[in-house]
Order: C-alpha cells, then structure tokens, then sequence
C-alpha cells in the first residue's frame, strides 16, 4: 500500500507471460484495460510475472496492439476506427484466438469488436459458405438436414451470399 | 461417526457387458481382473478408457488451475462442450468456432438477425440449438423478414403490407414454437398489429412468459410499418392480454412497455406486482388505472404516460416508496394533477396540466415541456431537493413573473426555453430568476427567435445583485439582438465565478422522454458576420479566467 501511495505520478509496468512463455512488458496503464489484469493488480498479484496461459505469443501480440491504440492517451478518433477495421481484417482464426482471450481477459470493446467481424462473417451468407469459411464440417445427413431446413423454411430463403469474404 | 457410514463391502457390480454380478466370488473375479488389466503388460486397450480421448482433452497445470477459476464461462458448460466436440469431430479440421463455449457463441448469435441466427441450426449438430440459448428477441421486420432496408408501406399499398404481415406472422410461429421452454429473457415485438392477429401475438406472449420472462416492450403503432399515419379504431386495436399474467402468480415481468395497444385491467389486479418499469404509449386504458397502477405495483420505480387518454383530474398521492421518475406527457387537456410522493427523484409533464398539489420532498429535477399556464415558481420553491429545473416560457408567462420570487435554495442548473412571437424581447426578468436561485451553477437559454431584428435598441446596463456561485451561461439561438447581448453583459460583470460563455445559433429544443427537436430543419449554423459582431460587442468585457465558446 505504501509503494502505491507513495509514487502516483511514477508509470508501473506489467510484465505479460504468454502460454509459449514469451514476457512482454507493458504499461499498467494500458493493460488494466482488461479487468481480469485490474482485478489481480488490485489484488496485488501483480508484483511478478503475469502468466496468461490461455494465450499463446502470437495472439498477444495482438491483444496489446490493441490496448495500446485504445489506451486513453492516443486519442485520435479516425486513427482508431481504421485500425479496428484493419484489425478485424485478420485471419478468421486469429480473430477467434483474439476473441477467446478478449473473454479471459474481460476487454470488453475487443470481445465486442471480434463478435461483430465473426458476426459480419455469418451475415446473410448460405450455410454451405459458413462451413467453409469456419472449416465447420456437417455431421447430419442429407435427410436430417432437410428435415431441419424444413422447420424454418424461411430462414433459407431470400438472396443469400454465397461469397467466402 | 465417519467409520461407521462408509461401506466396506461390495455387494454387487457391474460388467463391462453389463451383467449385474451378486456372487462374492465373482466380484472378486471381476475387481481382480480390471486390475489387472489396468496393471498388466499385455493390456493395449482398455475397456474403459480411450487413449485418443485422453490424448486431445486440455491439460492442466497448477498456474492454469487457478486461472480456470476466474473463467466467466461455467465450467460445467466448459465440460459439456468439450465433451460433444470430441464425440462429434475426430480431431481432424481446425474448426476453432464450434469449440468456442456457448456463452460467446450465443454473444456472436445474437448479433445476428433472428433470420441469421436461425439458419445456423443446419451447420452441425454442435449449432443445432445454440440460437434457443439467445435470451434476448427483438421480433420485427428487419430481424425476421430480411436483412435489406426496412420497408415501409403507404395506405394505397395496405394489400402489399398484409402480405408482408402474413409471412411476419407465420416465421414468429414457427420462431416461438422452437423457442418454447428456452429461457426467454426479454421480447420485443416492432410491428404492427391489431386485434386481427391476437391469437398468434397472445401465443407469443405465452411462450415468453412460462420462458421466464422479465421486459417486454410491445411496439404495435402504425409507424413500424407505414410511412403514413391513419386512424385505427379503438375496436381493431391488440387487447393487451394482462389475464396471462394473473394466471400465473409468479410472474418475473419487471419491465413493460406499450405502444399503440388496449389495456384494460381490472381494479383489483394484481398481476403487474414485479413491476418496477412501465411506460404506455397512446394506449387506451381503463378509466381509474392511472390512479389504481402504484398501490398494485408497490415495486414500480418508472412510470410513464404519453399520449394517453387520462383522467381529468390525477392522483399520485398513494404512500409509494419506490417510485422514483413520472412522466405525464401529451395526455390529457386540461389534467389537474396531485402528486404526494416521497421518493420521487424526477418528474417531467407538459403545457396542459395544472399542478394542484405537489409534495415531494425528494424531488431532484423537473421537465416542464410547453407550459402554457401560469409558471409554478411557488411550486418549486417548496421543494426542497430540487436542482434541476427545465422549464418552457412564452411571452404572457414572463409579463406575469413578479418582480421578487420565493428562493429555490437547492438549485444547480436551470434552462429555459424561450417561445416568444414578440420583436422586442426584454430578458431582464432572467435577473429575477437568477436572484431566486442563489446557488445555480448552470443556465441554459435557448431563444425561439433566432433572426437578428433589424430594429435595435440601445443596449442597456441592467441593474441587478451580483451572483458568485454561476459557474457556466449557456445562450443557444442566438443572433445578436441588443437583449441577448444585454444579458451576456450582465452575467459577465455580475458573476463573479463564471468560467464559461457559450453562446450558439442553435435551436435545438426539449421534446420530452428524452427526445430533442430542432424547429429548424436541420442544425443552425453561425452567419459569419453575426459572430464576428458578437465577439466585438462582448471584447473588452470577458474577464480574465472566463472562456467565451461559440459553438
């Protein structure tokens, strides 16, 4: 409690350990954007290396890009709305890997912002194009699948995208 | 006492081909040989356990175990789903999104149109039920019709829209059918529908309530489908069916919504008793149900009445604890309203009411739209709380301001809505008002006018106390009229702890439950040379420390 009381203006750093074991050092600043790090900092687990071993290197790479754009000291507006855009341009599976640690780590603008690209990736498209895009392979045969297309006939229906974008 | 209950003998067991064995000889044949074969060399399979089962499970170290526990997600369900994603792929594609737990893909689901989520269903057995775990329904055209552009019909096209609404229909049936015994959190139905169609939106609703469900906002009106507005008979409205709710006394419904419907509850009902928000909109309800709703719902902290038809003269005066925010908007000409209310916090009502009798000692802010009476300044002075005041004047209303008003000693913030056909606009009367309120931090004025008079007087240095709590003066459609710029000189020599002037062309004006309109088509903006002689009348005045802002 003294250490904190005693420096305010001071910057503290975190050190991150990813699940292959790779440290980053960031900001605390920056990475009490996830309330999972705020809470173990105010817990004053903080102190050593913060293991995050559902996260491997590559994802968190990511997950700080972002935080660091987001962190309330850049605060260009137009600069961030382009690089969300980029960022959810990534690979379908980095986007899943980002978004799985987005929900371990409790940043809620990054969870929300991954559940829309997967959402816009589902978006008015056929079945067949989301098992593709997904790599989701069918385990129904062709009756039952009739079978359930028939329930709701309509959802089926209308101009659907056949595109893999 | 441990010793005594644990069993020491095995009485009976069975096989692996699932014969029950009694025998004592063989149990111990059985448990001797499982051993064994879990011991033994020659034992490449074992009955009970699949290496390639064990091999693709996660595993966990000690660090990861603690950090397990921290997981949003249940471990229950985290269990269940690994469970099914090794049963249902063998390992061999990387298909990440259905190993994914259930809570964030029924966050991605819902994101989706119900047409989009539904649709998942056929992916595999993994999405087979997953958009039922949405507990959130927002049933309207764009979510179950398509995702293209709204369509919106004209009466000449009612043929069109009746088919539309056919096909509406008939999806949320096949919807709700599915979603029956799922738990329903809320449902929200944007369409318009009346009393031809109650059967189906009544079996909706019944879905939704044995689903557990505690918000439903019912948005029949006209304006969901039709770019037009026609009058629908009292007869062809939805008869909002509250009996469903008396049916069952455990009723969850915390939060209602109505638009555009027949309420017609009996006195004695008491099936809202959950209820802790409720706002109707241009529904027609029974006679005395303004009056009968708070000691029915001692629960209810929101209340909101626009364009209903109420009675002519309202009482609030029932000993409600929780009711904490009342809206009376567009009801009733002429209403007299008595309000005894101990936890009111807020209270917003329109021109043609007439306070009789207001006791709320808790009373914090008050929106007063379009007031046409008398200003109820004694009103407000009686409460002591009250630090939010909006009010609408017009020109005969400020004619009748006295010249010394009873203070209103808690007030922190105060605008004030100018409506005023009248060239030569006097604002010294604000004077009067900011010396009623000694301790008010923010005023806020926004003028009607909006137009530079060609005729002006001289500008006058008007008399009045000095102010030393006003922190901020905010002047909206302003345009360089000698009044407008007497007042802002008054308020920068007079007080003494103003940080800021703002001052702006724009008209933008309260509405009501939220909503602001601009008389104006589209936002004001400054005329170049207005400013300009704005700034240069005010230069030499501003004091140091005092930000002037044109917006």
């Amino acid at each position: 409690m003294a250490e904190a009381s005693s420096s305010i203006t001071e910057k503290f750093f975190l050190t991150l350990k990813s699940s292959d074991g790779d440290e980053f050092v960031l900001e605390e600043s920056i990475a009490i954007q996830s309330i999972t790090i705020k809470n173990m900092v105010e817990d004053g687990c903080s102190s050593s290396v913060i293991p995050l071993s559902k996260v491997d290197t590559e994802t968190l790479i990511k997950v700080i890009e972002y935080m660091k754009m987001h962190s309330s000291t850049s605060s260009n507006e137009e600069e961030i709305e382009n690089f969300d855009k980029k960022f959810v341009s990534n690979s379908i599976n980095t986007i899943l890997n980002i978004l799985e640690a987005a929900n371990f780590l409790d940043i809620n603008n990054l969870l929300e912002l991954c559940a829309e690209a997967v959402a816009n990736r589902i978006k008015n498209k056929t079945p067949e194009a989301v098992r593709k895009i997904f790599n989701i392979t069918s385990d129904f045969t062709p009756e039952e699948e009739a079978e359930i297309r028939n329930e709701t006939p309509w959802a089926f229906e209308g101009n659907l995208d056949h595109s893999l974008d | 006492m441990k010793n005594s209950s644990s069993q020491t003998t095995i009485r009976s067991l069975v096989n692996a081909q699932g014969e029950m064995i009694h025998s004592d000889a063989g149990i111990k044949w059985e448990v001797l040989n499982y051993y064994k074969a879990l011991l033994g060399t020659s034992a490449t399979v074992l009955p009970v356990i699949n290496p390639l089962v064990i091999k693709q499970c996660p595993m966990l170290n000690r660090e990861q175990g603690k950090v397990n526990l921290q997981l949003s997600c249940s471990s229950m369900e985290e269990t269940l789903r690994t469970e099914t994603v090794l049963m249902e792929t063998k390992g061999e594609v990387n298909d990440m999104i259905s190993e994914l737990p259930n809570c964030l893909l029924t966050f991605i689901l819902s994101l989706l149109s119900i047409k989009d989520a539904v649709k998942t269903n056929v992916l595999s057995r993994r999405w087979r039920h997953l958009f039922m775990l949405i507990p959130d329904l927002v049933v309207d055209s764009a979510n179950i019709l398509s995702d293209q552009e709204h369509r919106r019909f004209t009466l000449s096209s009612y043929e069109a829209f009746e088919k539309e609404r056919r096909e509406f229909v008939m999806r949320v049936d096949q919807f709700m059918q599915l979603m029956r015994g799922r738990h329903i959190r809320s449902l929200t139905v944007g369409f318009f529908m009346d009393s031809e169609y109650s059967s189906h939106l009544d079996g909706w609703l019944k879905v939704a309530i044995a689903s557990g469900l505690t918000k439903l906002e019912l948005f029949l009106s006209l304006e969901q489908n039709f770019l037009t507005q026609f009058i629908v008979d009292e007869h062809r409205l939805y008869n909002f069916p509250y009996w469903l709710f008396s049916e069952s006394n455990t009723s969850m419904l915390s939060h209602l919504r109505l638009e555009n419907c027949v309420l017609r509850t009996p006195g004695d009902f008491k099936g809202f008793r959950n209820l802790r928000t409720l706002e109707l909109n241009d529904v027609i309800l029974a006679e005395d149900f303004a009056t009968e709703i708070l000691p029915s719902c001692l629960l209810l902290e929101q209340l909101t009445f626009l364009w209903c038809k109420l009675k002519s003269t309202l009482c609030f005066d029932h000993p409600s604890l929780s009711l904490k925010h009342l809206k009376v908007l567009h009801c009733c000409p002429k209403t007299i309203i008595k309000i005894s209310s101990m936890n009111l916090t807020t209270f917003e009502y329109d021109d043609m009411m007439k306070i009789a009798y207001l006791y709320a000692p808790q009373l914090k802010e008050i929106c007063s739209i379009n007031t046409r009476g008398p200003l109820s300044f004694a009103h407000f002075s009686r409460l002591p709380q009250l630090e939010i005041l909006l009010l609408y004047v017009d020109y005969l209303q400020i004619q009748k301001i006295p010249r010394s008003l009873d203070t209103m000693a808690s007030l922190k913030k105060l605008s004030l809505f100018l409506l005023s056909a009248d060239d030569d606009f006097d604002l010294s009367w604000v004077i009067t008002v900011l010396k009623a309120a000694p301790f008010l931090q923010k005023l806020v004025l926004t003028l009607h006018g909006g137009e530079r008079n060609a005729d002006q007087k001289e500008i006058r240095k008007l008399d009045g106390v000095h102010h030393d709590q006003l922190k901020e003066f905010e002047m909206h459609g302003c345009a360089g009229n000698w009044y407008e710029m007497e007042l802002q000189l008054f308020v920068l020599s007079r007080a003494s702890k103003l940080e800021r002037l703002i001052i702006s062309p724009s008209t933008s004006m309260y509405a009501g439950n939220g909503r602001w309109v601009d008389i104006y088509e589209g936002a004001r903006c400054w005329n170049q040379s207005c400013q300009e002689m704005v700034r240069n009348q005010l230069e030499g005045h501003v004091p140091q420390g005092v930000q002037l802002v044109f917006l």
